[in-house]
């Protein structure tokens, strides 16, 4: 079967690496043209906006290496001018700042504190290797100008050439889309493991992991979405809804997964035959999600409410438990559903508003 | 020293950036010894292509994963750079042949690491000296690198994996103590202040993953929950994804997976526990000594903590298995003739908590094996 997702992601990757090509030529081109000193930095920079690109990555990132520039900068200055030239032995704390440059940008996950380091680090490494005796002040100067002409280089680059190839929210659609489909999955494997009294397998392992590394990625994808072309405030609305769901989610999906690596069905408060049919229903919906998210509305909410309330006077089991969580789950899909459409009509309802 | 304690114990507590830090700083001190001893015909771009190129190797889990990511990035650069040397005086021409090399490294959607570092260095190659044999030594000076990254890369695992699997472990088995600790309390405020990590429960600015939850949760406690399963998250791979080459490595890793996954099922048990409104009074008026359980368990898994962290068998044995058996009994005897106005929260919390009793011994049992050699 062909995988759609797949082919309009390569046609944009490749659209992307246009962009990001077209703009690293021109960088270098402005370098020859002009014979800026330090020019490479201007490509240089243009290379590290385009590093593993996304629009929202490339507009944080810009700021972060502005801000992280202009404060490396005066960092560097101070260091250079005030310490390494009274005694060069200061120099020696070069691989130091290159250790602390990286333990800030892992503990933070913050580009900008990298890029203050990152400046601090390049002039003195420079000052260190160099054969002849550099100015500092210009060499700082050219270090400013030609990181805020990279930016600029990007910038104007992304919102030109193929300025939708980047959007995220193809991504995030995807990765939504696939959570929820491996939460499907998920708990299609632990009814199974649940009907056969059997604990947890492989398959049921790795998809636990697949639905934490989509739940990451999205989380990767949310925090740069702000800064995209097509952003709107109800996509904002949908994808906090969405994390907001997601929280409860997962908590039901633990708790079923705690369930079944103690207990096994309870027979004698339900069927195999109907707890098999309610819960396959429930997995199938997971899967199913773009079908219910375009046109399909709630179908099992009171199927389950029925099954919920006719179990209700045998609460100790840990079975009922679980068929409350499959109670749980279905509603919060619901739930969600009903919100995307409710955005989707007010949003609709607005752009006719406007439209007359 | 305090305050640097703190700030590590607070933003670096598996200490999993230290690790990452020192794996990119190895190399860059590797590089600038050779390149202090041999000085032509390294260039300067030399003290950092193999720290650089390093960080990428933490994308994947794999050892094929790895090399190849590796061996395409320096292929690539490798490319670009020798193009800039040999073509620099004939720039359209350089333009010509580079535009080809750029829309493999920045469109490969397998490798699209590569594209984050090997554009840097062809860029830095603008400023280096510049004909055939300058682009011979640009090559070598990638290939060094290259070899540089293998030893680094078999290096890191004999150094750290003992290590990395070790803290990481220490930090969950504190977190799920707190996690415990603030589930079992009336006061979560005072038990928030009461804990170990209690930074988790309050906003961070300087995490930039922490936007999500910040912006979510309007409970301190979810978002702490929800912390937790970041942590626990990020712990996954290092014992169930990353493979190793040694046997010593590989012993110790799979040792230690049954010890992640008890943990991990205690954290899925105490989710059991979180909609129930604590009440210990009444709790223990429907089963009698949850309190004291209660009480045990705590002791016992900061007993557990500290043998981990030492490395030691505990000197006394803080289960008191009358206590347990007494619990279970009065579990079972209200189970049987439940009141009609049970809470149903009330009776996840109980059945979470029969969990943790049977789980946390297994955990025993699985430590007293290995004789908390961790």
């Amino acid at each position: 079967m062909r995988d759609l997702y797949l082919e309009k992601s390569r046609k944009f990757f490749l659209q992307e690496a246009v962009c990001a090509s077209v703009a690293f030529l021109i960088a270098v081109s402005v370098n020859y043209i002009f014979m800026i000193p330090h020019g490479y930095w201007i490509p240089m920079t243009v290379a590290v906006m385009f590093a593993l690109p996304g629009q929202g990555v490339i507009v944080q990132r810009s700021v972060d290496r502005i801000f992280g520039t202009v404060l490396g900068l005066l960092f560097s200055f101070f260091y250079l001018s005030l310490l390494a030239y009274a005694d060069y032995r200061w120099t020696y704390l070069l691989p130091f700042i290159f250790f602390l440059m990286y333990y800030c940008y892992y503990i933070s996950n913050n580009y900008g504190i990298m890029a203050i380091l990152m400046t601090m680090f390049v002039p003195i490494l420079m000052a260190m290797t160099s054969e002849e005796s550099m100015p500092l002040l210009p060499t700082l100067m050219a270090r400013l100008c030609n990181t805020t002409i990279g930016i600029i280089i990007a910038l104007l680059c992304e919102y030109t050439i193929f300025r939708f190839a980047s959007l995220t929210s193809r991504d995030s659609k995807h990765q939504t889309r696939e959570y929820f489909k491996t939460i499907g999955e998920v708990v299609n494997l632990c009814n199974k493991c649940f009907l056969d009294k059997k604990k947890f397998n492989k398959a049921l392992r790795a998809d636990i992991r697949k639905m934490m590394a989509n739940l990451a990625s999205l989380e990767a994808l949310y925090i740069n979405i702000k800064n995209e072309l097509d952003f709107t405030e109800s996509k904002e609305a949908i994808l906090n809804r969405f994390f907001y769901d997601n929280n409860k989610i997962a908590f039901s999906i633990r708790k079923i997964l705690a369930v079944i690596s103690h207990d096994s069905i309870d027979e004698s408060l339900i069927t195999k035959d109907e707890f098999l049919e309610i819960s396959n229903a429930i997995s199938l919906k997971y899967m199913d999600v773009i079908r219910y998210i375009y046109e399909k509305s709630d179908d099992y909410t009171e199927r389950m409410a029925t099954v919920v309330s006719s179990l209700n006077n045998k609460c100790s089991s840990p079975t009922f438990f679980y068929i409350c969580e499959l109670a749980e789950l279905n509603r919060i899909f619901d739930d969600f559903i009903n919100f995307v459409h409710e955005t989707r009509s007010s949003k609709a309802a607005l752009s006719e508003h406007y439209k007359y | 020293m305090n305050l640097i304690q703190k700030l590590v114990d607070t933003y670096d507590p598996a200490r999993e950036s230290f690790i990452c830090a020192l794996k990119a700083t190895i190399p860059a001190l590797i590089a600038t010894a050779i390149y202090l001893y041999f000085r032509r015909p390294f260039s300067s771009v030399f003290f950092y292509t193999s720290a650089y190129c390093l960080v990428l190797t933490f994308f994947y889990p794999t050892y094929k994963g790895k090399i190849t990511v590796l061996a395409v990035t320096i292929f690539l650069a490798m490319l670009g750079m020798f193009t800039v040397s040999i073509l620099t005086k004939h720039i359209y021409t350089m333009l010509f042949v580079l535009f080809p090399i750029l829309m493999i490294i920045f469109g490969s959607m397998k490798y699209k690491y590569a594209a984050s570092v090997a554009p840097v260095f062809i860029a830095i190659a603008l400023a280096l000296p510049t004909g055939w044999r300058e682009g011979v030594n640009r090559c070598i000076e990638l290939g060094i690198s290259f070899a540089i990254c293998l030893f680094c890369l078999a290096l890191y695992e004999l150094i750290f994996v003992k290590y990395r699997a070790r803290s990481n472990l220490v930090y969950i088995s504190e977190l799920i103590y707190d996690l415990f600790f603030v589930y079992t309390s009336e006061d979560k405020v005072f038990a928030s202040k009461k804990i170990r990590y209690k930074h988790l429960f309050k906003k961070h600015s300087l995490y930039r993953t922490d936007i999500i939850p910040n912006k979510i949760f309007k409970n301190d406690s979810d978002r702490f929950m929800y912390k937790v399963n970041l942590v626990l998250t990020k712990t996954l791979p290092v014992v169930f994804d990353e493979d190793y080459i040694f046997a010593r490595s590989k012993f110790y890793i799979y040792g230690l997976r049954d010890i992640f996954t008890l943990y991990r099922r205690m954290y899925r048990n105490i989710s059991l526990m979180t909609n129930f409104e604590f009440n210990l009074q009444k709790l223990c008026e429907h089963v009698p000594l949850t309190d004291k359980l209660i009480e045990n368990i705590r002791a016992r898994l900061k007993n557990q903590n500290r043998s981990i962290y030492l490395r030691q068998t505990p000197n006394q044995s803080v289960r008191d298995p009358e206590l347990i058996e007494d619990w279970m009994s009065n579990l079972n005897s209200f189970l049987s003739k439940l009141p009609p106005e049970i809470d149903k929260s009330e009776m996840e919390y109980l059945l979470g908590l029969r969990y943790i009793v049977h789980d946390i011994d297994a955990l025993r049992a699985k430590l007293r094996k290995i004789r908390y050699g961790v």
